[in-house]
């Protein structure tokens, strides 16, 4: 984890560099230099946080927990791969000890698997490019989703989680976990188009 | 198969790293959090450790006197919850230490079944009586 080393060529890398320096001073107890990770990947933990539980509270606990714990464990992030990717995979796994804390994963996704899809709609959802939509748009459509399809849907498409990952950290089938994400972008390609076939037709 | 959605993976991407910003600034609690964590790891290790049996062995008598919340001639889920309830945010605070000794220990055995059992009890605590937990998501 030396910085030094690190000599960046372009944004990403000179992220990654900066990342390093801040953990190896981090590291030596400079709580000043954690503040900086913090400020630089709060928004993305929260935002992963958010969609993992849908509630605030929640979220900002989770964030809290995952800083707090990846302060006495910044020894163990040796720089290979990204920080925030580190951080967000630690998020992840605090979640998971309370989902299965719980003991609620499997029954909860039996459960939601049941859910009714809103609006009653079974048939595919327009295909083609989504012109013009914000990463908002989808933000907004993640949260409107069934539980058990947004889970799968946020560990999947957005952290990078495999679908066997995915059934081990939920205790599920990984069949299960493909048709809660096929469900998952279904819904999102209807919610996505919904307002403009509206518009076009209203 | 294919693992990514060609429409959706745009907007994936640009979501996933331009994130949330908390609505309120979280860095003061973690930073008090860290400080309260780090001075309990230094200076009173066998006191958490004493906290989290205790609390432990209080989780363990509850479950073995509280009824169950269901049940013709059980008293209402309401008050075995308020009953309960300073049990669990004692085992709750004292797990977070428990969990924080372990990561600066991580090779501690002793601590690290400790953990598990309290997690094990807490656990079985909540399935007895779910209403003291929040839903998830």
């Amino acid at each position: 984890m030396d910085a030094r080393q690190h000599r960046p060529a372009d944004p990403a890398a000179a992220e990654h560099a900066e990342d390093l320096a801040l953990c190896e001073r981090a590291v030596a107890g400079d709580r000043l230099a954690f503040e900086r990770i913090y400020r630089r990947h709060a928004a993305r933990i929260h935002g992963l946080a958010l969609r993992l539980c849908g509630d605030r509270g929640e979220a900002e606990g989770l964030v809290q927990d995952t800083f707090v714990r990846a302060w006495f464990n910044l020894a163990g992030f040796q720089g290979r791969g990204s920080l925030p990717g580190w951080l967000a995979r630690m998020a992840v796994n605090i979640w998971r000890d309370r989902f299965r804390s719980r003991r609620r994963g499997a029954q909860l996704l039996e459960r939601l698997g049941a859910e009714d899809e809103p609006g009653g709609t079974t048939g595919p959802a327009p295909g083609g490019v989504i012109p013009l939509l914000l990463a908002v748009d989808l933000e907004r459509a993640v949260a409107q989703l069934p539980q058990g399809a947004r889970t799968v849907y946020v560990l999947h498409d957005l952290e990078g989680y495999t679908h066997p990952e995915i059934a081990d950290l939920l205790g599920v089938a990984v069949g299960t976990v493909k048709a809660h994400l096929h469900r998952a972008r279904r819904l999102l390609r209807l919610k996505l188009t919904e307002p403009r076939e509206r518009a076009h037709h209203g | 198969m294919d693992d990514r959605d060609p429409v959706l993976e745009p907007l994936a991407r640009r979501l996933r790293d331009e994130g949330v910003p908390p609505e309120r600034d979280l860095w003061p609690a973690i930073d008090a959090a860290i400080s309260r964590r780090e001075g309990l790891g230094r200076r009173r290790p066998l006191r958490t450790w004493w906290s989290a049996a205790a609390a432990a062995a209080l989780l363990v008598g509850l479950l073995v006197t509280l009824p169950r919340p269901e049940g013709p001639a059980a008293p209402e889920p309401g008050l075995v919850a308020s009953a309960a309830r300073p049990g669990l945010d004692t085992v709750d605070q004292a797990l977070g230490d428990l969990e924080a000794a372990l990561a600066a220990d991580p090779d501690n055995l002793s601590l690290a079944r400790l953990v598990l059992m309290v997690h094990r009890t807490r656990g079985a605590l909540l399935q007895r009586f779910p209403t003291h937990e929040p839903g998830i998501g």
